[in-house]
C-alpha cells in the first residue's frame, strides 16, 4: 500500500500525538551509533545490578526495572501471546503484560548469576528492517566466547530493545512458543495464563 | 553395544526426510513419539546421567576431565576432515588438519590441546548433517533420539554415517581406537557436569522442557549451518502486525 505524502504527514502528526506505543512505522531516526549505546547502557546496568551483591526477589526486582526502561515491554509481550493476542481483551493485555515482566526477570534473573566477571564487547551493527542488529561478543569465565545480538528499534517512540539472540536462538521466538505451549495446557484461558505467570519462572 | 542399540533405535525410526510446508519454522509431525522419546530421556538423565556427572565432577581433578576432552575431540577431527572436504571446503580442511597433526605428535596422541597454546584457530566443529545440508537436503522433521537428544532428520542420518564413518577408528592403533568410545561417552558425562547449570534449566526450569529443547536446537542448529550467522532478512519482527 502507497500513502500520499500530505496523508503520510497526518498519518505521523497523530501517531505521534498519541504517543503510540505499538505502531508499525520504519525506523527513521536511529543510528548505528544509538542502537549500540543502548546495547552498552543496559549490559552496564545489568552488571551493576549483578555485582551489587542483592539476590533473589530484590534482584529480580532490579531486573524488571532494566527491562522496563531498555526493552519494549508492551511489543514484546504481546508478541508473546502469538495469535492469542487477538482474542485478549485490552485489561488482559495490560495484566498480561504485568506479569509477563515479573515472569522474564525472574526467569533470566536466576541465570544472570553465571554472568559474574563476564566480558560484553559489541562488535558491529547492521540495519534492519526495524532498526539495527547490534552483534556482541560475551566471553564468561573459562569458556570461548559465544555470540549475543540485538536488536534494537524506535518504532515504539523510543529507542528499545525488542530482542535478544544467543547463538542464533531469538528469545522473542522461543518465549512465544514456551507460552503458547503454556496457554495450549491451560486450554487457551488467558486469565488462567496471567494468573500462573505471577509465581512462574 | 551403546552404538548398536542407538543406531537400531535411529533406523527405526527414521524414513526419508520430509519436506515440511513453507513458512512452518517448527515441522513437528511426530510430536507424540517425541514426546515420549523427550520422557524417557528426561528420566534418563534424572535417574542416571546427571547423578554420574555430579560423580564425575566431584572426583575426577581438572586437569583430568582437560585431557578427557582434549581427546575426544581430537578423535573427531578427522571424520570432520572427511566432511568438509565433501563438503569442497578446503579451509576447514587445512585447519583441522594442522590441528589434528599438532595435538597428535605434540600433545600426546591429542590429550593436551597443544595447537591452542601455539595460537592456532579453532577446530571447526562438522558434521555428515552439514553436508547433507551443503549438498541441498531438506532439513526434514524434528526427532528427538533416544540419548542422544534433539535432532532432524537429515542431522539424525549424518549421525548414522558419521558411526559408520569413524575414520580415527580406522587410522588409530586398534587399543586406541577400541578406548575412543568410552572416552567419547566419559566426555559426555563431563559435559553434562560442566553445562550443568545450563541443562539443568532447560530439563527442570521450563513447564514445557519439550518446547524449550525442541526451540533451542532448532534455532541454534540452523545458526550453524547458516555458518554462524543469522539471516538478517528473515529476523523476528513483532512490529509487522
Amino acid at each position: 500500500m502507497r500513502i500520499d505524502p500530505l496523508n503520510r504527514r497526518r498519518l505521523m502528526a497523530l501517531l505521534a500525538a498519541a504517543g503510540s506505543t505499538a505502531a508499525a512505522r520504519p525506523s527513521f531516526a536511529l543510528s548505528a551509533g544509538e542502537a549500540e549505546n543502548l546495547v552498552n547502557a543496559l549490559t552496564a546496568d545489568i552488571f551493576k545490578a549483578i555485582n551489587s551483591g542483592k539476590a533473589g526477589a530484590s534482584l529480580y526486582r532490579d531486573f524488571e526495572r532494566l527491562f522496563g526502561r531498555y526493552a519494549d515491554v508492551n511489543v514484546i509481550a504481546a508478541s508473546s501471546l502469538g495469535v492469542a493476542r487477538r482474542q485478549a481483551s485490552s485489561s488482559q493485555l495490560r495484566a498480561y503484560t504485568d506479569a509477563f515482566s515479573g515472569y522474564i526477570a525472574r526467569k533470566y534473573g536466576k541465570r544472570f548469576r553465571e554472568f559474574i566477571g563476564a566480558e560484553v564487547n559489541v562488535r558491529r551493527s547492521q540495519k534492519t528492517q526495524r532498526g539495527f542488529l547490534v552483534t556482541s561478543d560475551v566471553k564468561l569465565r573459562g569458556s570461548s566466547p559465544f555470540v549475543v545480538q540485538w536488536q534494537v528499534s524506535d518504532a515504539s517512540g523510543r529507542t528499545r530493545v525488542f530482542d535478544l539472540i544467543i547463538e542464533g536462538i531469538s528469545m522473542l521466538r522461543l518465549e512465544r512458543e514456551e507460552i503458547g505451549q503454556m496457554l495450549d495446557r491451560r486450554g487457551g484461558n488467558i486469565d488462567r495464563l496471567i494468573n500462573d505467570l505471577r509465581t512462574a519462572g | 553395544m551403546f552404538r548398536t542399540l542407538a543406531v537400531c533405535a535411529l533406523l527405526a525410526s527414521l524414513a526419508a526426510c520430509s519436506v515440511p510446508p513453507p513458512g512452518d519454522l517448527v515441522y513437528d509431525p511426530s510430536e507424540p513419539a517425541n514426546r515420549k522419546v523427550h520422557n524417557f530421556n528426561k528420566a534418563l538423565d534424572r535417574q542416571f546421567l546427571s547423578p554420574v556427572a555430579k560423580g564425575y565432577g566431584a572426583v575426577v581433578p581438572l586437569p583430568v576431565d582437560r585431557a578427557v576432552s582434549n581427546f575426544a575431540t581430537n578423535a573427531g577431527i578427522p571424520g570432520e576432515i572427511i566432511n568438509s572436504t565433501l563438503q569442497l571446503n578446503f579451509e576447514d580442511v587445512a585447519t583441522n588438519t594442522i590441528r589434528f597433526v599438532t595435538n597428535t605428535v605434540f600433545g600426546v596422541g591429542g590429550i593436551f590441546d597443544a595447537a591452542t597454546w601455539l595460537g592456532m584457530t579453532d577446530d571447526v566443529d562438522t558434521d555428515f548433517g552439514e553436508t547433507l545440508f551443503v549438498y541441498g537436503l531438506p532439513e526434514g522433521e524434528y526427532l528427538e533420539l533416544p540419548i542422544f537428544g534433539p535432532s532432524t532428520e537429515r542431522a539424525a542420518w549424518g549421525l548414522v554415517v558419521d558411526f559408520f564413518l569413524d575414520p580415527f577408528g580406522a587410522i588409530a592403533p586398534s587399543d586406541i581406537a577400541q578406548a575412543s568410545g568410552a572416552i567419547y561417552v566419559v566426555d559426555k558425562v563431563g559435559d553434562r557436569n560442566e553445562f550443568d547449570s545450563v541443562i539443568s534449566g532447560i530439563l527442570y526450569g521450563s513447564e514445557d522442557s519439550y518446547v524449550t529443547a525442541r526451540s533451542l536446537y532448532l534455532q541454534n542448529r540452523r545458526f550453524k549451518l547458516q555458518g554462524g550467522s543469522v539471516d538478517v532478512d528473515n529476523l523476528e519482527d513483532p512490529y509487522a502486525d
